[in-house]
């Protein structure tokens, strides 16, 4: 086990030092921001930094230091915010210029949890459209740059929040993951990223990308810290009746450095067929140190996991939703709207010219599957297979109790290379898209770089509800892997 | 997926997609579409639709009246109001 | 267009879609007060305005009053429910789908009893009952550019019920919605007023050969604003209906908006028609249990229907039935009639009559319902006992129902200040007495002929002569007295 590298201040320690004073939070929230700006101008993470109300808070946070009641699991601590999760007082805009000025008048469950342990919001991050693509390109006001390669992307859509973690600006982010939205940027930047199990965390305050997919989760460079915030943000909620009901376990509590007796199961999908080379051989390696660690490994090839059909399914149901939860960016109660004479060409035009062209194409594509003659053969088409994938981790994990292999099938791409066909970046997704069809738990650990310097993650899998197991596999892993804290390089310059 | 259906979703979905793009449009769902052809392949008579990822039960709420709501503060964000109400361009009847 | 029915070769067929607001204290998905009549845009919260990132929950008392309307209907519940999206833009509808029920409503095949000529009745179908969201309202301000959007009425819980195609005139159909509405008001599930919205319909008719199961095109009329216009738009469109296919013409499958000034239906635009709603299961809400409890729980609370109280006030009360039926009309009447009867030792006829009569107007002079009227059921019960016994005539009994409801004092109190009392003096009474004895003398004889009736009619004519002053048993004992007794 190495120690963590020079920039690397992971959430946990933040919130000790502040908790026993040897740190004020202002401090720490006055580093936070000398680091975004040294960083920003490069990487471009962030759509809106929350200066005074986070040097506000921090005054706050210090006054209970001083009069002796500080507390919470976050004290201090900076979290970034991707820019589709509402935090009353910022902009939302969901990297669109549909939502230009819109300030929510509420926060996100996940924002109340974080504030509520004393969590300080520093900003915004930069996202694809809506949570739309896998880039970050996709962002109406900039792309974002990969802080291990600036002509390269961040992966998407919750880029941003990769990044500012990659780059050492923050310790800890939110993110929102429908297809690998949260896994595959955090495998291109080079941290951790985890989607739980679909319900538990809150969507309250999440703007819907496709309602059945999204879930919120953190981002962060040690397991610890991960773990941390997902036990802050898990938990029923009232307001989302898609949240599970019964309180979250402590995810903290349960991680452990051994892997005895756990079977972990692999595919060829998400390990020999993966196409880059560089990726397959550390994935490899990386099943190697899960192995050494205690595990045993499980070969799945006699399931059929469908990998093959997993893209076409999840764009025609998270677009099918999509279309209608896009329905409601009008222009006549919020958001800029295009000045037409009549209504129909207002909503035409506001919504023809404020969104973006992948926003269009998969509302048109949604539209499309939902449309009368259509909709058997597309959308209920695919809610079928969607349940075929539902079974097929089924029947999988009744054999083994993990699923590790490849979290993005190739490392960071250059920035342009995909953008104009849509086709292929869809297929950036092929692996992380599964466990987001069945709602399962998955966290993309660091496992590595390429020859190149280009970071890879390895996915652990787990079945529904196994939230606690799966970050503390990733927590072994981590252990062995001796990646904790790593951060791009361009985060040692500025340490 | 031709010019004509894309106009006619586009219309659905209240876009406004000027010509240029309904053709590039029209060509890249068209290869979207045809990708997702490869779905027919699979064999799913009587396997039922999954709309959501598990078995979630509906929970409801008591039927109770929130003390304070934002309504200002939702009027605050409408770019056109007129005396309380949401002004919208005139509904052709 | 003079025809007011179809050919005689032709006949209607007629299917309704009714939406009843449900009386719930909240919105169907968010905490907002469900009011009529608030300024604009009072009762709006990020959920019915529809902003980014919020989702709904639903409301337990809308989905149990759903559930019961159906029960009462007669309909089958379901084991679970699910709602689905309607998707379609348009300014009152803030997220640009509304939150109903496409194939798994709450309740389906039920249906609505009408009575008919000499006593039979008529069972018109009930083919679906679903819950959704209504609408907000939108204006339209004349000679302006503008349209205007409250949103108030957004996300408040709607029932959706659709008869059968079971309806065969414009009158049955008029039937069936006060039957419908009778039903609904009794299950205590909506206000049911159309004045305030609170009950809208929508009707379907197509014409089809006597005989025949080959249908026309479907007409659908909107905006039909009282049940009366249900019954003359469908009227209307029946007769141009007929006169088209008289003229060899086709009918245009179409929706037709109700006309009031005009009296006629006129098509809508088609433009406004264009409309494929991708119905699809709401992601935000999964499937909802509807266990057998609860079920068991709603069926015995839903109180006795109309019909079965109509038979009971006929068969055991003794009532005549158009006094039963007016009686049962409206819960709110008949449960003010039995809270009176509950009072104890009056009579049901004459409870009826003050309940239908004085009661039911000053009800109406006050533009109230029968709950909101200031008599006290057992201050009603109290001024028909004085009329029982003789002493207070109807006539003062009125002005006694007028005074309680006027001033809220007791019925003694009301009898005295209006002067009312009785009279007990015995000199005062004698007077009286003695006037009517000489008044009488066929009944004097019969009386001492043994005709123990006979004194009635003496205590009748002294009550008379004071105008229900005297205090009868002292007239009664004035006239023994005289008589000899």
């Amino acid at each position: 086990m190495t120690s963590p590298a020079g920039a690397f201040r992971s959430a946990v320690s933040i919130r000790d030092d502040v908790v026993h004073g040897r740190r004020s939070a202002r401090e720490v929230i006055e580093e936070t921001l000398a680091r975004i700006d040294r960083l920003e101008p490069r990487v471009d993470a962030f759509l809106a930094v929350d200066r005074a109300g986070a040097l506000a808070r921090a005054a706050e946070i210090d006054a209970e230091v001083t009069a002796g009641r500080a507390q919470g699991r976050l004290l201090g601590v900076p979290v970034a915010v991707k820019d589709n999760i509402c935090v009353r007082g910022l902009p939302a805009t969901c990297a669109s210029r549909i939502l230009a000025g819109y300030h929510p008048p509420f926060s996100a469950h996940a924002v109340e949890r974080v504030l509520a342990e004393g969590g300080v919001v520093i900003g915004k991050t930069n996202c694809d459209e809506f949570g739309m693509g896998s880039s970050t390109e996709n962002s109406a006001y900039k792309p974002t740059r990969n802080p291990h390669d600036l002509e390269r992307v961040p992966g998407g859509s919750s880029g941003g929040s990769a990044a500012a973690v990659a780059a050492g600006m923050v310790p800890l982010s939110l993110g929102s993951d429908t297809g690998g939205s949260i896994r595959q940027p955090a495998s291109l930047c080079g941290v951790i990223g985890f989607k739980p199990t679909f319900g538990a965390v809150s969507r309250f305050g999440l703007v819907a990308f496709a309602s059945s997919l999204d879930q919120i989760g953190p981002l962060g460079a040690s397991l610890l810290d991960v773990a941390t915030l997902a036990s802050v943000i898990a938990g029923p909620d009232a307001r989302d009746s898609t949240a599970l009901p019964r309180p979250a376990p402590d995810f903290v509590a349960a991680l452990s450095p051994s892997l005895e007796g756990v079977r972990i199961g692999v595919h060829r999908d998400y390990v020999e067929d993966v196409a880059d080379a560089a990726v397959r051989a550390l994935i490899g390696r990386a099943l190697e140190t899960l192995r050494e660690a205690g595990a045993r490994i499980v070969h799945l090839d006699g399931v059929d996991l469908l990998s093959r059909y997993a893209v076409p399914a999840y764009y025609l149901v998270a677009n099918s939703e999509a279309s209608s939860n896009l329905a409601r960016f009008d222009g006549l109660r919020y958001g800029p709207g295009a000045g037409a004479p009549d209504l129909l060409s207002t909503y035409t035009a506001t919504r023809g010219r404020l969104f973006g062209e992948e926003v269009k194409r998969r509302i048109l594509l949604g539209t499309f599957a939902l449309s009368s003659g259509y909709h058997d053969a597309y959308y209920l088409k695919a809610l079928r297979v969607r349940r075929l994938f539902i079974e097929a981790f089924q029947e999988a994990f009744r054999n083994v109790d993990f699923i590790a292999g490849a979290t993005s099938p190739i490392p960071a791409f250059a920035l342009g290379e995909k953008i104009d066909d849509p086709v292929t970046m869809y297929q950036c997704d092929v692996l992380t898209i599964p466990a987001s069809l069945a709602g399962l738990p998955a966290v993309s650990v660091p496992c590595g770089r390429t020859p190149q310097g280009l970071p890879v993650g390895l996915q652990i899998i787990g079945p529904a509800l196994a939230d606690a197991r799966v970050l503390s596999c990733a927590f072994a892993f981590e252990q062995r892997s001796g990646l904790m804290g790593t951060l791009a390089p361009l985060a040692e310059e500025v340490a | 997926m031709d010019r004509t259906t894309v106009d006619w979703v586009a219309r659905l979905a209240r876009l406004e997609i000027d010509e240029r793009t309904s053709a590039r449009l029209a060509a890249q769902l068209s290869a979207i579409l045809e990708y997702f052809r490869s779905l027919e392949q699979l064999a799913t008579a009587g396997i039922a639709p999954a709309a959501h990822p598990g078995d979630l039960r509906g929970s409801t709420r008591p039927d109770e009246e929130a003390a304070a709501s934002a309504a200002a503060q939702l009027l605050a964000n409408v770019p056109r109001t007129r005396d309380g109400f949401i002004q919208v361009p005139r509904i052709i009847e | 267009m003079t025809a007011p029915r179809a050919a005689p070769d032709l006949e209607p067929v007629i299917g309704l879609e009714v939406h009843v607001q449900l009386a719930t204290r909240s919105k169907l998905f968010c905490a907002c007060r469900n009011e009529y009549g608030a300024a604009p845009n009072a009762h709006v919260c990020p959920v019915c305005t529809g902003q980014p990132g919020v989702l709904p929950v639903l409301n337990e008392q809308a989905l149990s009053l759903g559930l019961s309307a159906a029960l009462a209907l007669g309909c089958e519940v379901p084991a679970s429910t699910k709602f689905d999206r309607k998707n379609y833009f348009y300014p009152d509808l803030p997220k640009g789908y509304q939150i109903s029920q496409y194939d798994r409503p709450l309740g389906l095949g039920g249906a609505v009893e009408l009575a008919g000529d000499g006593g039979a009745t008529r069972r018109v179908g009930v083919a679906r009952v679903h819950l959704e969201e209504d609408a907000g309202k939108t204006l339209h301000p004349p000679g302006e550019n503008y349209s205007l959007v409250d949103l108030n009425r957004a996300g408040v819980p709607l029932l959706e019920i659709v008869s059968a195609p079971d309806l065969r005139s414009p009158e049955e159909a008029h039937r069936y919605l006060v039957a419908l509405k009778r039903t609904l008001r009794y299950a205590r599930v909506s206000e049911c007023d159309m004045e305030k919205g609170s009950l809208r319909c929508d009707a379907n008719v197509s014409l089809r050969a006597r005989g025949s199961s080959a249908l026309n095109a479907r007409v659908e009329i909107k905006n039909l604003n009282s049940f009366r216009n249900v019954e003359r738009a469908l009227a209307h469109d029946i007769a141009r209906q007929t006169t088209l296919l008289a003229a060899g013409e086709a009918v245009l499958q179409e929706t037709r908006m109700w006309r009031e000034e005009e009296e006629c239906t006129a098509p809508l635009r088609s433009k406004e028609e264009e409309h494929d709603y991708r119905y699809f299961p709401e992601p935000d809400l999964p499937e909802f249990a509807i266990p057998p409890e609860l079920v068991e729980r709603l069926r015995a609370g839903l109180p006795e229907m109309p019909a079965a109280r109509l038979e009971r006030y006929i068969g055991r009360l003794g009532l005549p039935a158009e006094t039963a039926a007016a009686l049962a009309a409206d819960w709110e009447v008949a449960d003010y009639y039995e809270r009176c009867l509950a009072a104890g030792g009056v009579p049901a006829r004459a409870v009826a009559s003050f309940v239908l009569g004085a009661v039911l107007q000053e009800a109406n002079a006050r533009h109230v319902s029968v709950s909101g009227v200031n008599i006290p059921p057992a201050s009603l019960a109290e001024v028909a006992r004085l009329v029982e016994a003789g002493a207070l005539s109807h006539q003062a009994a009125r002005k006694v129902l007028a005074e309680i409801a006027a001033s809220g004092q007791s019925a003694a109190q009301a009898v005295a200040s209006l002067g009312l009392e009785q009279v007990s003096d015995r000199a005062q009474l004698a007077v009286a007495v003695d006037a009517a004895l000489a008044a009488a003398p066929v009944a004097v004889a019969q009386y001492r002929a043994g005709k123990q009736n006979a004194l009635n009619a003496l205590v009748g004519a002294v009550m008379k002569a004071t105008r229900g002053k005297a205090d009868p048993k002292l007239a009664r004992q004035l006239l023994l007295e005289r008589l000899g007794a």
